[in-house]
This record gives structure tokens, C-alpha cells and sequence, in this order.
């Protein structure tokens, strides 16, 4: 009895070793002959896009396989990456700080004098050097984003609404639909980043441009800016569904898409989402009409930067993704399944549910996300919801914002 | 091989792995804890300002604030409905292992799966209940307010972790001898004072483990605050784990919340100890 | 005679109580059957039993999820581990719990038992890095993660029962000219087994739903290296409307671990009777 015990312990613990040992060798033995390189993305929603294009350069490159990371939580994988020291050889991240600080952090190749760029459109590849701060660039700003107001045209037409070109038009739109018992807008503010859809057009249109230029210089200076925008930014609370801190993104994605709502506030980058949940929906985009009296500019950032890691041991095989990337066919697929904005000076078609905001697209009339001026570690979302939800003086906003900001940029922060 | 050897041989190789595998990073974290590293790239030292600038930083106090109301709160909770609800089952109820079947489900599920149920159980069916009944403070979701928020949360995970608190309390009453029972009966003694005076006191090394380990896991919440509400709105429902994987990690401050680790632990050993040498001076009394 | 008589009163008010257990999970099983379109959002639609009941939104989970694939990792993680922990602490604590009389192992005790409040966060990156210099950022590697973390609950609970074990067993061994190796594989290992189950729920429990570590350790080695969970959040994202979708894999999700469980209950009871606590 007391043998085959002991004997039938031995086989679990010979089980246990095998089993680790096969792991190894599992995850260190490479599937395929050729090289295998690794494009990274942080957009989880366009992992069916990607995978097909990869499909597409697979077959093109037999000899070539790429593997896809898209994960939730893409900036902390990253991150464990980098100090991990197995950087992925392409990575697409947004055109905000954190790929600023990646770049800064000479993760990224040099790609300035890169001929790769001649062929983006010139305003582009300035927004770059302006978001990076300096004449240096280490990406490609593979594609634009734009947004504004989405509003459901079929609910827009049944009340016979016109599209509202400043800001008293906005707010006496908004005010006869609550009047009529109908939601203006569905804010979806427990995620703290979607007021930021709101905040932008307006910072953006109301604010100096130069308020931007955040450093250590400036702290503070330009405090009085911030009244207009957040005092519209407050104002339109009243004009949704109500209780906006209790519903997510997905939730008011999924209420816009559903008529719940006329409008709603967010990008290009929503439509997939929203056509998911109803693909009949009729919608379209309008210009956020952050002045009182003239025109307002629209907000458009860059949506995917894609950078070459400096470290990649297959440079070769991944400058020809990259190449692929950008070929036309597959550029065209990528900007159609995603509703994204063309930033190649050879193709200049844009989604037809966000004609709207075209005139201004092509007259330049465009104002960059302020959101992504900001340092990361300020988490300015989560301020932008402190001040909604704590009814916050603009005052004591500012005076937070700027001693974060301290804390950043001063001494014992990057001192920069 | 002498007996010392082999128990060496027990000991020593697993000791090692655990200092490489916890220790060994643990004093590389008090190291950038000095420094201004954002995780990646270069860094410098900046002696102790990290640790002085937590003491300043209102959001570090913040989540510290609400972390210890919700440890507190839900340790008591779990607590005093652990011990009820282990009294019941332990009683002569019927179905008996079925019910400790169903009282111990939720402990099964994870924080995450769990924290989306609940979610969706704030977010949508409570308002609709509070809407047909009229009841203005259930009318609107508990987890948009900001003052109310960190209900929610406890509600949830009290409903997951209760289970574990009943099992040991289970556990601790069935080494209570029943005749010590019979023994009160006999001398009149009312089911409340028999409790007081045999049950609980006889409970006590079960109610101190309970308590060490509920505060503990309490105090580190991190699962289901990511999934009900991601710490807000406005931050009220950061808690201190949450604040520094968000902000040491996504958010770039790492040598920064590093420093914040470390008080952190401080402060977690500094109560249990003190939990364990209040409650053992107690049971020794008793 | 008391003890025989069914006390109706209390079982009525576990009864009761026990709704609030159940009614979330009813919830998620429902709302797994239904369509999106029959969500609503009145009261009886809520807790409205579907009309016809949506499997389909399990095979979707499956697909979405490469359900296969991805549980069959996080099993593969969840066995090695469970199996690692059972057996090495359950020898580390023997020897502790046999020597606490020592300096040595007291304090290899308590220095083992306080690392349960390190907070994790502070150890990811820096063990990360770690992990990938010794070029064990994989499964066995993670497994290694789970047998540090779990070892200060595991000693704690091993050392407190074994203390309940009288050492006159080990003496008398000892007197047959057993050593301790011997001794501890053929009469403590044996009857340590309520503690082993409690220890092998928690660990399970612990790997088979985490997130945040195989997130970390796991990024970078392929589709081979993707959990459940991780898989699981493309309900966050691309399917992040869905809840039906998402409710039905975790259903799914929690339904092995249940079982588990449930073959284990009765030991699980009586290790925590026979001394999880002294």
C-alpha cells in the first residue's frame, strides 16, 4: 500500500517537471522557418483589421510571419516590454504623450531624414514635430482621426433639425429637444477619457493655442483660459441623459447607437463600435460648435503613429510591413473599416458618414487635441471629472493642474 | 543524511527562490523609490523628495482615506454576518451542506467576473427597481455618485468574501464540544448569554485570523474597484493598489508610487501586527 | 434529545438569505441566455426568463474567446501550479513546523508569512525585468510566480495544521530508523490531505482567474501564451457592448473551477476545521 503510494507521488512530481519543461520548450521553439516579427497596436477594437492586412503581407512574404499584440491594456504590456528588453519590431501607438515619452526615451528609431515621410502630407508631419516638441520625429502618423459631434441623421430629419453652426444654436437645439422630453446628448463619463471628447473642441476653439505649450516656464500662466471652456463644458451636463458618471463609454456608445440619443460626442473611432451594435444607424458628424459667433475649428489629432523599434533584429522585414501598410489597397482598407482619416498626400477620400466636417478637413480649419499636449502623469481626465463631479471652481482647478505640473516638469521631476 | 540535513534540504532551496523571486525585486522597487524613473529610460536619484511629496500629494491622501473606510467597513460587515451566518449553518437547519454549497459560490467566481455583475446590477436593474418604486436614492446608480460609490463596492465584495469568513467560523464552531452546550443548558443559560460566554469567547483564535486576514485582502482591493467603477468618479474610489498600478504603471510616475509601496507595506504590517498582539493578549485573558 | 431536531425557523432565514447569493447569479445566467434586444430596461425585463435560450452567445464566446486554446492554457498553468505548491510548501512547512523551537525557522516563518503584504504592484516591473534576464517570461515562469506568491498563505495554513499532528508519530518513525524524508512522504504527506485541498482550492483559484500577471510575464510570447482572462478582455474592447457576449464566457469561465470546488468541498471544511488557525 505504502509503495504504490509513494511510487504514484513520484509520478505526479516527474508529471509536474515534464509539464514545465515541455512549456519551455513550447514558447521558446519558433513555429515557422523565416523571420517572425512582431507588429504591436493599442487599438484592441482593430485587431480584425490588422489581422487581415498581416494576412494579405503574409501571403505577399511567405517567407515573413508577423505576429499581432493587441492587448487590453496596451501601455502597461508595453511597458513591461521595454523593461523586458523584447521591444516589438513595429509598434502603433496614439499620437499623444505616451508615444512622445517613448520616443524621448530613444526606444524608437530616428526617422526624420527618413524618406518614408515625403509621401505624408506636410501639416502632419509638423503636427509631429510639434507633439514631440522638437525637429526630431520617430514615427509615421499613419492615420488622422477627427472628431466632433455624431448625430443620427434619421432622428435629426423626423424633427426637421438643422445642423447648429455656433454655440447659441447648439444650446437652443439642445434645449427644445429636452423641452420635447428627448435626450440631446448621451454622456458616457464614468471613463473618464470621453469628457475629454467634450473638453477638446472646446479648449481647443476657446483657448490660445500657446496654452499649450505646457512647461516649466508656463505654469500657471495662462489660468484665466480656462474659464470658457470648462463653464461650457459644465453647461452641457444639463443637456444629457443624466446620471453621467454611472455609464461607461460601451454604454453610451450603445444608447447612441440604439436612438436613445440625438447626438453624441466622440471620433471617427467610434463608428465601428457603433455600427456594430446597430449597423443600420444613419449617422453623420458635425463640427463642435465651441464659439458664439464664428466658425469653429474641428479637432483632429493623430490617431496611430507607428514606430520602427530601434533595437528590431529584422529591420528589413519590417520596413517592408510598414511598406505594405501604406501601399494603397491596403491603406484604403484600413481607413474604410476603421472610418479613419487619410494622412497620405496621394489619397485624400474621406469616410462619407463624417461629410460634415470635411469642408474644414480640407481648408486646414483644424485644431489639434489639446488632451494630447498634456504630460501623462497629470491624468488630466481624471481632473476634467473631479471638477464636473465636485462642481470644482475653475480656480481650484488650475491651482491642481498646476501643482501637478510642478511636480512634473520642476526638479525632481524630468527637469526638461 | 541526519535528521538537521534533511530538514535543511527542506528548507533552504525554496527559501532561496522565494528571496530571488520576492525579496530581490521587492528591494529593487525601494530602489527606484528614490529615483524619478517612469518605468523605462533613464533616471535619477532624488533621495527621499518621493516619500516627502506623498504627504503632500491630495490624491495619494485621498485614496488612502478611502481605502482604510472601505477595509474597515467591510472587515466589520463580513464579520458580523460571517459569524451569524455560520451560527445558522451550523445549527440543525436542513439541506445543510447544500447551503454551505451556496454560500460559498461567490468565493469561487473571480474579483473581475464579479465586479462586472455587479456593475451591471448598479448600473441598470437598482435604478429601474428605485424608478418603479419611487425611491429617489436608488433611482440613479450608487457607483455615479461620488459619495456613495464606495458602498457599492463594499456591498460587492462582501457579497464574494463573506464565504471564506463563514467557512472558518463554520470551522471554528465545530471544535467547540457539544457538551460544553448541554453543560449551559443545564444551568439555565439564555441562548444570547451562552454565546457571549462560551460561543464567542471559544471563537476567538477564528475571529483573529478572520479579522488579519479580511483587513489584508481589504486593504490591497484592486479586482473588483477595476471592474465597478476603475476608482472613480472623481477618485473616489481609488484605493491605494489601484493608485499605484494606475499611476505607477499606465501613469509613468513608477520611483514615485515605488515610494508609495513602501509606506504602504509599512503601514499593512504595522496593523496586522498590532491586529494580532491586541487579539492575542484577548484570547490569552479569556 | 436536541440535536436531532430540524430548526425550521433558521432554515427558513438561510433560505431567504440565500437569494442574495443567487439572484446575482441568476442574473449573469440569464442575461448569458438573452439576446442584446432583450435587455430592456423595466424592471420584469430583467428578471424575464428568455423565451428562447441564446446558446448561440456561448459559441460566440468560444470563438471570440479561441476558448480552447486559451482555458487549455490557463489549465495547463492552473495544474503545474497547484501541483508545485501542494508539494513544496507542504515540505518547507514540515520542516518548519517541526523546528519552530529553532531561531533559524521561526524566523524563516515569519519571514516567509509577511511578505503577504508586499503589494504587488511594487514587485511587477522589477520582476518582470527579472524574469526576462533568466529568459523565463513564459508559462514556467509564471508558474515559479505563483508558487512565491502562495507560499506565505500555504506555510501559514501547513505550519498551523501540522502543529495538530503529534510529533510522537515522527518519533516512533524515527525509532523504525525512518528519516525524515521518509516520514514526511509516508505519514504526514498522507494525512495533511484536508489541508492539501484547501491549499490546492486557493491556488487554483488564485492562477485560473488572474489577470495581472500572466498579462505582464506572458506579453510578447504569442497566441500560445494567451490565458483566459487575458483573452477575456476583448470584452472591454471590440465586444465591449455586448454584455450578453461577455456574460456568457464568464459564465463559461467560472464553471471549471466550480466543479472543482465542488469535488473538493468536504475536505476543503475539514482542513479548515482540523486547524487552519493555531
Amino acid at each position: 500500500m505504502k509503495k504504490s503510494r509513494q511510487i504514484y507521488i513520484w509520478i505526479i512530481i516527474a508529471a509536474a517537471v515534464l509539464m514545465a519543461l515541455f512549456s519551455i520548450w513550447a514558447v521558446r521553439t519558433p513555429k515557422k522557418k523565416g523571420v517572425s516579427i512582431e507588429l504591436f497596436v493599442f487599438k484592441p477594437e482593430a485587431t480584425a483589421t490588422f489581422q487581415s492586412l498581416i494576412n494579405g503581407f503574409e501571403k505577399q512574404n511567405p517567407n515573413i510571419h508577423v505576429e499581432l499584440s493587441a492587448p487590453g491594456d496596451a501601455y502597461t504590456v508595453l511597458k513591461t516590454r521595454m523593461v523586458k528588453g523584447r521591444v516589438p519590431d513595429l509598434i502603433g501607438l496614439g499620437g499623444e504623450q505616451y508615444y512622445v515619452d517613448y520616443a524621448k526615451a530613444d526606444v524608437f528609431r530616428n526617422l526624420t531624414h527618413d524618406p518614408i515621410l515625403k509621401q505624408f502630407s506636410s501639416s502632419y508631419v509638423a503636427n509631429m514635430k510639434f507633439l514631440e516638441k522638437s525637429s526630431q520625429i520617430h514615427g509615421v502618423p499613419y492615420a488622422a482621426n477627427v472628431s466632433g459631434v455624431l448625430y443620427n441623421k434619421t432622428l435629426f430629419e423626423k424633427s426637421g433639425l438643422k445642423i447648429p453652426q455656433t454655440w447659441p444654436e447648439f444650446i437652443a437645439l439642445c434645449q427644445k429637444l429636452k423641452a420635447e422630453g428627448k435626450t440631446p446628448l448621451y454622456l458616457g463619463y464614468k471613463d473618464d477619457w470621453t469628457i475629454q471628447q467634450a473638453f477638446n473642441p472646446l479648449a481647443g476653439n476657446l483657448m490660445k493655442a500657446r496654452a499649450f505649450n505646457i512647461t516649466a516656464a508656463t505654469i500657471g500662466k495662462y489660468d484665466a483660459e480656462y474659464n470658457r471652456p470648462l463653464q461650457k463644458l459644465r453647461q452641457l451636463g444639463q443637456y444629457s441623459q443624466g446620471d453621467v458618471f454611472s455609464y461607461n463609454y460601451n454604454d453610451a456608445t450603445s444608447a447612441f447607437a440604439n436612438g436613445k440619443s440625438y447626438m453624441y460626442l466622440q471620433g471617427n473611432w467610434a463608428i465601428p463600435l457603433i455600427k456594430q451594435v446597430n449597423p443600420k444607424i444613419n449617422l453623420g458628424m458635425f463640427t463642435f460648435p465651441a464659439n458664439n459667433s464664428k466658425p469653429s475649428k474641428s479637432v483632429s489629432g493623430i490617431d496611430i503613429v507607428f514606430s520602427i523599434s530601434k533595437k528590431t533584429k529584422h529591420y528589413a522585414a519590417t520596413r517592408k510591413l510598414l511598406t505594405y501598410l501604406l501601399a494603397k489597397q491596403s491603406y484604403q482598407k484600413y481607413l474604410k473599416q476603421q472610418f479613419a482619416l487619410s494622412t497620405l498626400k496621394k489619397v485624400n477620400t474621406y469616410p462619407a458618414s463624417i461629410s460634415d466636417v470635411v469642408p474644414n478637413l480640407r481648408k486646414g480649419r483644424i485644431t489639434m487635441s489639446p488632451q494630447y499636449m498634456y504630460p501623462t502623469e497629470l491624468q488630466i481626465p481624471s481632473m476634467l471629472q473631479a471638477y464636473l463631479v465636485n462642481h470644482e471652481k475653475t480656480k481650484t482647478f488650475t491651482n491642481q493642474m498646476n501643482s501637478g505640473l510642478k511636480n512634473i516638469l520642476g526638479p525632481e521631476g524630468d527637469g526638461e | 543524511m541526519s535528521r538537521k540535513k534533511i530538514f535543511l534540504l527542506m528548507t533552504v532551496p525554496l527559501v532561496v527562490i522565494f528571496f530571488l523571486f520576492d525579496t530581490v525585486p521587492l528591494l529593487t522597487g525601494f530602489v527606484y523609490s528614490l529615483t524619478n524613473s517612469k518605468g523605462f529610460g533613464t533616471f535619477r536619484f532624488i533621495g527621499l523628495s518621493n516619500y516627502f511629496r506623498l504627504f503632500t500629494d491630495g490624491s495619494v491622501l485621498s485614496s488612502y482615506w478611502f481605502t482604510f473606510k472601505f477595509a474597515v467597513v467591510t472587515t466589520v460587515v463580513v464579520n458580523v454576518i460571517g459569524i451569524l451566518l455560520a451560527l445558522a449553518l451550523n445549527s440543525n437547519v436542513k439541506f445543510k451542506t447544500f447551503f454551505r454549497g451556496i454560500y460559498f459560490l461567490p468565493y469561487v467566481l473571480g474579483g473581475l467576473i464579479v465586479g462586472y455583475i455587479f456593475n451591471y446590477i448598479f448600473t441598470f436593474m437598482l435604478p429601474s427597481v428605485g424608478k418603479a418604486l419611487g425611491w429617489v436614492f436608488l433611482s440613479s446608480s450608487i457607483l455615479g455618485n461620488a459619495n456613495t460609490a464606495w458602498t457599492g463596492i463594499v456591498i460587492t465584495v462582501a457579497w464574494q468574501s463573506v464565504a471564506f469568513n463563514i467557512l472558518i467560523y463554520i470551522s471554528g464552531l465545530q471544535t467547540i464540544p457539544t457538551d460544553i452546550y448541554e453543560a449551559a443548558k443545564m444551568d439555565g443559560s439564555s441562548s444570547w448569554n451562552t454565546f457571549w460566554t462560551i460561543t464567542f469567547p471559544l471563537l476567538a483564535p477564528f475571529f483573529t485570523i478572520n479579522l488579519v486576514v479580511s483587513m489584508r485582502n481589504f486593504l490591497m482591493v484592486f479586482d473588483q474597484i477595476m471592474s465597478l467603477t476603475g476608482g472613480g468618479p472623481a477618485s473616489s474610489t481609488t484605493s491605494i493598489s489601484m493608485l499605484i498600478y494606475q499611476n505607477g504603471l499606465s501613469g509613468n510616475q513608477f520611483g514615485y508610487q515605488s515610494a508609495n509601496s513602501v509606506i504602504y507595506f509599512i503601514i499593512i504590517v504595522a496593523i496586522s501586527v498590532f491586529q494580532l498582539k491586541v487579539l492575542n493578549k484577548r484570547e490569552v485573558q479569556l | 434529545m436536541t440535536a436531532h431536531k430540524t430548526n425550521w425557523l433558521t432554515t427558513i432565514l438561510v433560505t431567504v438569505l440565500s437569494v442574495l447569493i443567487l439572484i446575482p447569479l441568476y442574473m449573469a445566467i440569464i442575461i448569458s441566455l438573452k439576446k442584446p434586444s432583450e435587455m430592456g430596461t423595466n424592471l420584469a425585463n430583467f428578471f424575464r426568463f428568455p423565451k428562447i435560450l441564446q446558446f448561440a452567445n456561448f459559441i460566440d464566446a468560444i470563438t471570440t474567446t479561441n476558448f480552447f486554446q486559451t482555458a487549455f492554457n490557463s489549465l495547463v498553468i492552473t495544474v503545474c501550479s497547484v501541483v508545485v505548491v501542494v508539494l513544496l510548501t507542504s515540505i518547507i512547512s514540515y520542516a518548519i513546523a517541526r523546528n519552530m523551537n529553532k531561531r533559524f525557522y521561526r524566523w524563516t516563518y515569519y519571514y516567509l508569512v509577511s511578505a503577504m503584504f508586499v503589494p504587488f504592484s511594487m514587485l511587477m516591473l522589477p520582476l518582470v525585468k527579472q524574469l526576462s534576464f533568466l529568459r523565463i517570461d513564459n508559462k514556467f515562469g509564471l508558474v515559479l510566480m505563483y508558487l512565491v506568491f502562495q507560499m506565505s498563505m500555504s506555510v501559514l495554513l501547513y505550519v498551523g495544521y501540522l502543529k495538530n499532528i503529534t510529533v510522537s508519530l515522527d518519533e516512533a518513525a524515527y525509532l523504525d530508523g525512518a528519516n525524515s524524508w521518509q516520514i514526511f512522504w509516508k505519514i504526514i504527506f498522507p494525512l495533511l490531505k484536508p489541508m492539501h485541498a484547501t491549499v490546492a482550492i486557493l491556488t487554483a483559484l488564485a492562477s485560473w482567474n488572474d489577470l495581472l500577471l500572466p498579462l505582464v510575464v506572458l506579453s510578447g510570447n504569442g497566441n500560445s501564451a494567451v490565458t483566459l482572462p487575458m483573452a477575456q478582455l476583448v470584452f472591454q474592447s471590440q465586444f465591449g457592448t455586448n454584455y450578453n457576449l461577455a456574460f456568457a464566457s464568464y459564465m463559461l469561465a467560472s464553471l471549471p473551477v466550480l466543479v472543482f470546488y465542488l469535488f473538493a468541498q468536504k475536505q476543503i471544511i475539514s482542513g479548515v476545521v482540523n486547524g487552519a488557525v493555531k
